[in-house]
């Protein structure tokens, strides 16, 4: 019982001194007293000035130091403003919606009459999380259904993809992204274009990509991408394990072709692929006709081409390898003239 | 979709006089705008935002807000809490509403399904009685509200909900709440007047007129195959029916050559009615797997919902090869229905040398059926040899903290080869996985991921399952570490793998990162084999669109007892806007 406590005691002690780590317990947070100013009468733009009649677009618009003084006459420190009051992330935000959005205060000067926490609604909050306002905000007045209907962000956005701020629980993102685009996009190419150009599909799906993204993105570690780490020591295992899925990219002669140049092909190998005992001449042949079977991908991948005529030498009609057709086998293709029929068929 | 009420238009002139005898209280809400489109496929996701339903709105005054501020004016109003959050299909489960201080109450109002132009429905559901209450009881009061959303239409059912609590009976019954009403109604003339001059401004505005030029250019030097690639990306906003891209590699060895990816001129009729595409590109839709093509696809979608696709050309030989036989045909036509369900079909021939290469017809659905739900699947069907070639399904549940998902899929090996193959006439072993995925954001900043599924192999069972975690460092996550570990057990393959990342901003322009793998393989008659990988990197970003990353990465392989391997990438990427 003691040792329980213990453990529960350690638990809790534990997790209440990971709470910071977490997020459960966040550090102080100093956002600018907005609010404290607003209340006073304070019109916005006594401090950022130039919001309304603005020439440089990129500008933000955060006071100095100096804006400050005008009114506290008698700082109660020496450090920069900014230093203390405000947070960065606030910042960030404002310097991310100028370098990435098409926008004019000063167009929206008139529609606002000077009311600028009817965008900033967070303004007027004690513990405000983002000055910067919502896109839903922008909805309350823009509707862009034109816009949305010929997906084109372009208007207010510079560059959705670039501004790589996707919502964090965007349709298949959050999940298991390399099993679930496929079925998710199948139906909805085009909500998946508004953000994503052709390069998207073409980094991965492309017949001759020399690098994956997850390969050219290998400092971001985060990524669960396909081929991750050491992605090479276990290819076998993986195709293996999902037979055909890696012809979703790959043509079936991609196997033989990498392992070709990379000499690890028959003729240049150190040892075979196949394990012992996989292709004997006792019935059934060994283990090679099940496994065949499970996975002919894996075949085809080496043996595919002029590689077929290994198994022609046994699987011919009247051959000792016998009938190769499984369960299910049907074609209506003619067997005495359609490739591959007539590889065994009309041999004749 | 959403709240337009971002205003609670308290006007001292024309409301003081009315609300002072509400005391407090303040009730004018403006319109609540349910206008962004929402297509079924979008699920319950989309943007970030949260949107509020059109709601029995009010009652709880929890803090003072600033709604007006004009020189030398002070307009601060208490601010009412409206409960519960209607999410729009576009928008994931909100973390705080629109207004900070505001949450909407989860009440449509009847009409409105389709979300035009909802108007401001002025019904106090939680009157002065719940002044005080702890928050979970007032949560427990509008669940209740809330109990009857699986039944019948929705604003019919949030009637007879909200006729059905006596609380709100009581509310309705008040005093205040018919002063309340002869104040909305005097009110609503002298509002109009602004709101549409205000839409008027709005919606005249000339729209931005711009070129944009994007072009990315990454070289990215392996020690092994160094390579490099190039993206460029035109569009004009003077010639918005008109775009292009390239997406070139290029390769520094014999066995990575360059190639060019993407090459593709697209023409767009402006109001999204159509386009066609040309060129070298990677054509996707519904049951037709994605292959890489050169030649042209056609779309056109009519507003009610119908879309018809279709494509021709040959398809992409590796390393600039050339087989004139080849050529490729396919097409697709979708319906979507009321913006809930979409459905589709596809057929693709794929012609070979040989013969015919690949002839498939597929079918594809997207779905929505409830708010937090959403459902895909597809399927194609081989017409040479008769049978099922693939077929996928996904339905996945989202909660704020969490999303369940289960997964199934069919995959026959012999029909994903070519028809050509030998190894397509060995029957129809299928490999069958039915599985399930969860996520739970069990922490603000740690998030966890665990999936099992199990798997018939051509008649053989086994399954697979992982589990993964990332902690963010800190809010913005900049720095993170986590961990992954997976268990394959299937027919011959088994195999674990263990996956350990951490990354950490050093500086403002410097990022370090690392990651670890350990994979435990043990193949039948081959015996047990380890085989570790590490990678550490370090990167530099300029803030004006230079960025440089150099690692080390080293291993053990099959082939290698030790490598090492050093990366490389150096990347510029420009978005010109005159």
């Amino acid at each position: 019982m003691i040792g329980r406590a213990t453990i529960l005691l350690v638990v809790i002690v534990t997790a209440a001194a990971c709470a910071g780590v977490l997020g459960i317990r966040t550090q102080p947070r100093h956002p600018f007293e907005h609010r404290a100013h607003v209340t006073r009468g304070i019109n916005c733009l006594e401090c950022h000035a130039g919001v309304g009649s603005e020439d440089d677009p990129r500008a933000v618009h955060f006071p100095s130091t100096a804006d400050c003084l005008r009114c506290h006459m008698k700082p109660h420190d020496s450090r920069t403003c900014a230093d203390c009051h405000g947070e960065s992330h606030v910042r960030a935000g404002a310097q991310v919606a100028r370098d990435h959005l098409r926008f004019s205060h000063r167009s929206h000067m008139p529609s606002a009459r000077g009311e600028c926490v009817r965008c900033h609604v967070e303004v007027g909050l004690a513990q405000p999380e983002a000055l910067r306002p919502k896109m839903a905000t922008c909805f309350s007045c823009h509707r862009h259904e034109k816009e949305w209907m010929a997906r084109d962000c372009d208007g207010c956005h510079v560059d959705v993809a670039a501004e790589e701020t996707p919502p964090s629980s965007h349709l298949v993102h959050d999940g298991d992204f390399i099993r679930e685009h496929g079925v998710r996009a199948a139906s909805v190419r085009d909500l998946c274009s508004t953000c994503h150009s052709e390069r998207s599909c073409a980094a991965c799906h492309g017949v001759t990509v020399a690098a994956l993204p997850s390969r050219l993105a290998f400092d971001q570690v985060r990524l669960t991408g396909l081929h991750r780490a050491g992605f090479r020591s276990r290819h076998s295992e993986e195709a293996h394990s999902e037979p055909g899925l890696c012809t979703t990219c790959h043509t079936e002669r991609f196997c033989i072709d990498c392992h070709t140049t990379s000499a690890v092909a028959p003729g240049t190998a150190t040892r075979s692929p196949h394990p012992p005992g996989f292709l004997t001449t006792a019935r059934g042949g060994g283990q090679h006709g099940i496994q065949a079977r499970l996975d002919p991908v894996a075949c085809a991948g080496c043996h595919g081409g002029a590689g077929e005529q290994l198994c022609v030498g046994c699987h011919r009609v009247g051959g000792p390898g016998g009938n190769p057709h499984g369960r299910g086998f049907a074609s209506n293709k003619d067997k005495l003239r359609d490739v591959p029929c007539r590889l065994c068929h009309g041999a004749g | 979709m959403a709240l337009h009420a971002v205003l609670v238009r308290i006007r001292a002139a024309n409301v003081d006089l009315l609300l002072r005898l509400f005391d407090r209280y303040v009730f004018e809400f403006g319109c609540v705008e349910p206008n962004v489109p929402h297509p079924a496929e979008l699920g319950q996701n989309g943007t970030e935002h949260s949107i509020i339903g059109v709601a029995h709105v009010a009652v709880l005054f929890a803090e003072e807000m600033v709604t007006r501020v004009t020189r030398g004016e002070r307009r601060a109003r208490p601010v009412i809490r409206v409960r519960g959050v209607r999410h729009h299909h576009m928008t994931r489960p909100a973390k705080s509403a629109l207004l900070g201080g505001f949450e909407a109450l989860d009440v449509a109002r009847r009409g409105d399904a389709h979300g035009k132009h909802a108007k401001t429905e002025e019904k106090p559901e939680l009157g002065r009685a719940h002044e005080g209450w702890p928050s979970h009881q007032i949560d427990h009061e509008n669940d209740r509200g809330r109990s009857g959303a699986s039944q019948g239409d929705e604003g019919e059912r949030r009637l007879v909900g909200y006729h059905r609590d006596r609380r709100m009976r009581m509310c309705i019954a008040s005093a205040r709440w018919t002063m309340y009403r002869i104040h909305i109604v005097m009110s609503r003339w002298m509002r109009g007047g602004p709101w549409i001059a205000a839409s008027l401004a709005c919606f005249s505005a000339v729209p931005a007129r711009a070129d944009p030029l994007r072009m990315r250019a990454d070289a990215f030097a392996d020690a092994r195959a160094p390579a490099g690639v190039v993206t460029l990306q035109g569009q004009d906003r003077r010639y918005p029916w008109v775009d292009a891209e390239a997406y070139v590699w290029g390769g520094a060895r014999s066995d990575v050559v360059g190639d060019v990816l993407v090459l593709a001129l697209r023409l767009r009729e402006p109001h999204g009615l159509g386009e066609v595409r040309g060129g070298r590109f990677l054509f996707a839709t519904g049951a037709i797997r994605p292959i890489q093509i050169d030649g042209v696809s056609v779309l056109a979608r009519a507003p009610s919902g119908l879309t018809v696709e279709a494509v021709g050309g040959a398809p992409v030989v590796p390393r600039f090869g050339w087989r004139a036989a080849d050529w490729l045909v396919g097409g697709r036509l979708a319906q979507r229905f009321a913006s809930r369900l979409t459905v589709g079909a596809s057929y693709v021939r794929q012609n070979a040398k040989e013969g015919v290469a690949n002839e498939e017809f597929g079918a594809d659905l997207a779905s929505v059926p409830i708010d937090w739900l959403d459902v895909a699947a597809t399927g194609s069907y081989d017409i040479g040899s008769k049978g099922v070639a693939e077929a996928r399904t996904s339905a996945a549940a989202r909660w704020t903290d969490w999303r369940l998902e289960l997964f199934a899929s069919h995959r026959s090996p012999s029909r994903l080869l070519p028809a050509t193959s030998l190894f397509s006439v060995l029957g129809d072993f299928p490999s069958q996985v039915v599985g399930t995925a969860v996520r739970w954001n069990a922490a603000p900043r740690l998030d966890l991921w665990v999936s099992a599924a199990g798997q018939d192999l051509g008649g053989e069972l086994g399954g697979y399952g992982s589990l993964r975690s990332t902690l963010r460092l800190d809010d913005r996550g900049d720095g993170s570490v986590g961990v992954e570990i997976q268990r394959h057990d299937i027919a011959t393959v088994h195999w674990s793998g263990v996956r350990v990342v951490g990354a950490e901003r050093l500086s403002e322009h410097f990022r370090a990162s690392s990651e670890l793998e350990l994979a435990r393989t043990s193949d039948d008659g081959r015996g047990v084999s380890v085989w570790p990988w590490g990678l550490v990197a370090l990167t530099w970003s300029s803030g004006t669109g230079w960025e440089a990353a150099a690692a080390t990465e080293a291993g053990s392989t099959p082939k290698y007892r030790f490598e090492v391997n050093g990366l490389v990438r150096v990347s510029y990427a420009t978005a010109r806007v005159p």
